[in-house]
């Protein structure tokens, strides 16, 4: 075969090449496609849209209104309400998230053990994260009844009074803790799979050693874990600063907004006062909120946050 | 004999595209309408959930038939205004399609019409020379602005006191009266039967005599029924008035119903609901409309309607008044009136009846409130109720927010937190005077 034979050949088979890689390309975005559009349609447009509506005044039926920063400055120096609203949601999270975690992990320690029933209580638990949060609402609205609430009936038996949850300034937001404690089933699931990632022999070698049980709990169990307790977090933080379906149902904000988290705020905004532009706004902030929080989880978790790969890499 | 017809396949092609595309040029909003000449469609908006749902559409089906060239696209979307209702209301209207009837809340009335979307229902009103009279005056006034008419009732719910008879007869107290016009039943009447039935077990209550809610309808109705107002002018506000002698007094006495003198159930015990307290014996009044009749119909007690009590400023009640309007868009405005014709005509005793509704018109309303044998008794008061109604909410575009900013302080009054009705009042005023004027968007 001659040179000039040879490279001919060769190049027809990079044209094929080529070609063929080109049809996978397109076939790939054809597969992926409906997804793209849905997210550019229905995520990242009105993402940008409710940008640009921030810094108009709209109340749909009649066209926006420019009106520059006004919302923002309303939001940060006029309206009490939305810091409020902030506060409430802020206080319930740092209430709510690290007894999520702590319960969520307690249980999936325990469901850990050989014990006999172990599939029925894994369900047991389970069971609440997949009910409907509408459902859950009213049942907790019942539950929370001072007077002929399970809650309150259950304290009485120990001679207690229970407080007015659910009519108190004071008790409300404690009950919402109290009622997401239910649901820490869908975090047991995802401990119980870490911690049943966690290689056995190192437990071994660590009681060869003579470590005690806490210290196979500190020393093992939890830098182990550390990756799932650090997903945990995050998705809970975005998770609990979201609450709005049991205010929503149970309290409508009340009373006298002790309970005015702040997307209920927001949602009164957009759907019941209809001021798109200022609801925009106020979802702006929260969304930035939400990142400028995770992104400094993100920075924190080099100091507690320990990865498998990287410590072979570092050994 | 018959004949095969011949069509290449070329033709029949074109034959199915041609089709196709006519076939989507008829559906297009207002073509189909342009091309059907003797047919109109009217579509109408509702939010009915259980137990009216499919009622209102029963009662307008026959409309087809009585007005030929109208035909009925009816719509509802369950659960009310914040069930996704308005969501799909206030779609539509964006998109520049909205039905051609449709029920609003009474608070975005005042929005609508600074916006000019609605058409005047008056030029019909005067062609037909239809009768405004069979509805409560107030309603209409509501829906009147600068002469022309925007709206007709979707439905007037009136509330009531709803008693256990038996447990006023055996507390020997006196009830709540039937008559609004009667010299009795009094606040201090009202104040003496509640201490006659309020029944303790040591520091437990056993017993309550009435109803303390932080409904904002109820807690309006005690206000005027000291005298006081919660604006200058219902309809060009100006100012919040709430915190006037007579409206401060009215909140206090009503607060201290529960907390100065516990003849109400604290809010929490209520978790269960008033009706289920009533139903139980617990209870012996409190205040609903007819939607609740159902609830009464097979209880082992008498129970009835009463009037509220009268105090310095008379007699009061409230009434809601929902209008159903018509968008100044819309391509069949006769076919549209027609339809709110026949909605508060022919349709109504069914609504009425099966509906459970309190319905519309005084004629049709009678008709039920003053024969239906089944309990409550004394159901007519529903009707003086809606012929005594003179509270409409303030006329302001931005009456919902105000309302938010209210409940929020009425409700450290409800839960004891706050007990002097003063310093919440003098606060509502300062939070909402600033809104009053955001608000205003007519001149008197």
């Amino acid at each position: 075969m001659s040179l000039a034979q040879f490279a001919k050949k060769q190049s027809g088979f990079t044209r094929l090449n080529i070609t063929y890689q080109r049809g996978e390309t397109v076939l790939a975005w054809a597969m992926v496609s409906p997804w793209v559009a849905g997210f550019l349609l229905l995520t990242a447009f009105p993402m940008v849209a409710s940008l640009a509506l921030s810094f108009f005044e709209w109340n749909i039926l009649t066209p926006p209104e420019y009106v520059g920063l006004a919302n923002y400055h309303k939001l940060f120096f006029t309206d009490p309400l939305p810091m409020h609203s902030l506060k409430i949601t802020v206080i319930f999270s740092l209430a709510s998230i690290p007894l999520n975690i702590v319960f969520g992990l307690t249980i999936a320690m325990l469901l850990n053990t050989n014990i006999r029933g172990l599939s029925v209580f894994r369900t047991i638990y389970y069971l609440p994260a997949i009910l409907s949060g509408v459902a859950v609402a009213i049942l907790w609205q019942w539950i929370f009844s001072s007077d002929f609430g399970l809650l309150n009936t259950a304290l009485r038996v120990f001679g207690i009074e229970g407080p007015a949850w659910l009519g108190s300034k004071i008790w409300v937001l404690p009950a919402f803790v109290i009622m997401r404690l239910w649901s820490v089933g869908g975090g047991m699931i995802i401990y119980l799979a870490g911690l049943q990632a966690i290689p056995t022999d190192l437990y071994e070698a660590a009681e060869i050693d003579g470590a005690n049980w806490w210290q196979r709990i500190f020393r093992i169990t939890l830098p182990m874990l550390s990756p799932t307790i650090f997903f945990q977090l995050i998705t809970g933080v975005i998770f609990t600063m979201q609450i709005f379906t049991e205010t929503f149902i149970m309290t409508d904000g009340g009373p006298a907004n002790a309970s005015l988290f702040y997307l209920l705020y927001l949602y009164r905004q957009a759907f019941q006062n209809f001021k798109m532009g200022y609801a925009s706004a106020l979802a702006w902030v929260f969304f930035i909120a939400i990142l400028l929080l995770t992104l400094v989880l993100f920075a924190t978790a080099k100091f507690w946050v320990f990865y498998e790969a990287e410590s072979d890499e570092d050994n | 004999m018959s004949k095969k017809l011949n069509m290449s396949r070329r033709d029949f092609l074109r034959l199915t595209g041609m089709s196709s595309i006519a076939a989507g040029v008829y559906t297009i909003p207002g073509v189909g309408g342009v091309l059907a000449q003797d047919e109109r469609e009217v579509t109408i908006f509702f939010w009915d959930g259980p137990p009216l749902i499919g009622i209102r559409e029963k009662a307008l089906a026959p409309f087809d038939d009585a007005y030929p060239g109208c035909k009925l696209n009816f719509t509802s979307v369950p659960g009310g205004p914040a069930s996704g209702y308005n969501d799909k209301l206030f779609t539509s209207l964006a998109a520049g399609i909205p039905p051609d009837v449709f029920i609003i809340e009474i608070g975005l009335l005042p929005q609508f019409l600074a916006d000019d979307l609605l058409l005047d229902l008056k030029p019909y009103v005067d062609a037909d020379d239809y009768d405004l009279s069979q509805f409560p005056d107030l309603a209409i006034e509501a829906y009147t602005h600068e002469g022309g008419i925007y709206g007709m009732p979707d439905n007037v719910a009136s509330i009531a006191i709803f008693y256990n008879a038996d447990l006023f007869e055996e507390a020997g107290a006196m009830m709540p009266t039937a008559q609004w016009d009667d010299p009795e039943w009094t606040v201090d009447d009202f104040f003496s039967s509640c201490e006659k039935l309020t029944k303790r077990d040591g520091n437990r209550t056993t017993q309550y005599a009435c109803d303390v809610t932080g409904w904002d309808k109820v807690w309006q109705t005690w206000v005027r029924i000291f005298g006081g107002q919660l604006v200058d002018d219902p309809f060009y506000p100006t100012e919040c008035t709430l915190n006037e002698a007579g409206a401060v007094e009215g909140l206090q006495f009503y607060a201290d119903l529960r907390w100065e003198h516990g003849f109400a159930p604290r809010p929490e015990a209520m978790a269960m609901g008033t009706t289920a307290l009533l139903q139980t014996g617990q209870l012996a009044m409190f205040y609903s409309g007819s939607w609740a009749f159902p609830n009464f119909r097979e209880v082992d007690f008498n129970v009835a309607l009463g009037h509220y009590p009268a105090g310095p400023g008379g007699r009061a009640n409230y009434v809601y008044y929902y209008p159903l309007v018509v968008p100044k868009t819309t391509e069949a405005p006769e076919c549209a009136w027609n339809l709110l014709k026949f909605f508060n005509g022919p349709a109504m005793e069914t609504i009425i009846r099966e509906g459970g509704l309190q319905g519309t018109s005084f004629a049709e309303q009678e008709k039920w409130f003053v024969t239906d044998p089944l309990p409550p008794a004394n159901k007519h008061v529903m009707l003086d109720a809606a012929r005594h109604f003179v509270a409409p909410d303030p006329v302001l575009t931005n009456f919902g927010e105000i309302t938010q900013i209210m409940q929020a302080q009425i409700d450290l009054l409800m839960i004891g937190e706050e007990r002097d009705a003063k310093v919440v009042c003098d606060e509502i005023v300062r939070q909402v005077n600033p809104l009053i004027k955001e608000g205003q968007w007519r001149s008197g």
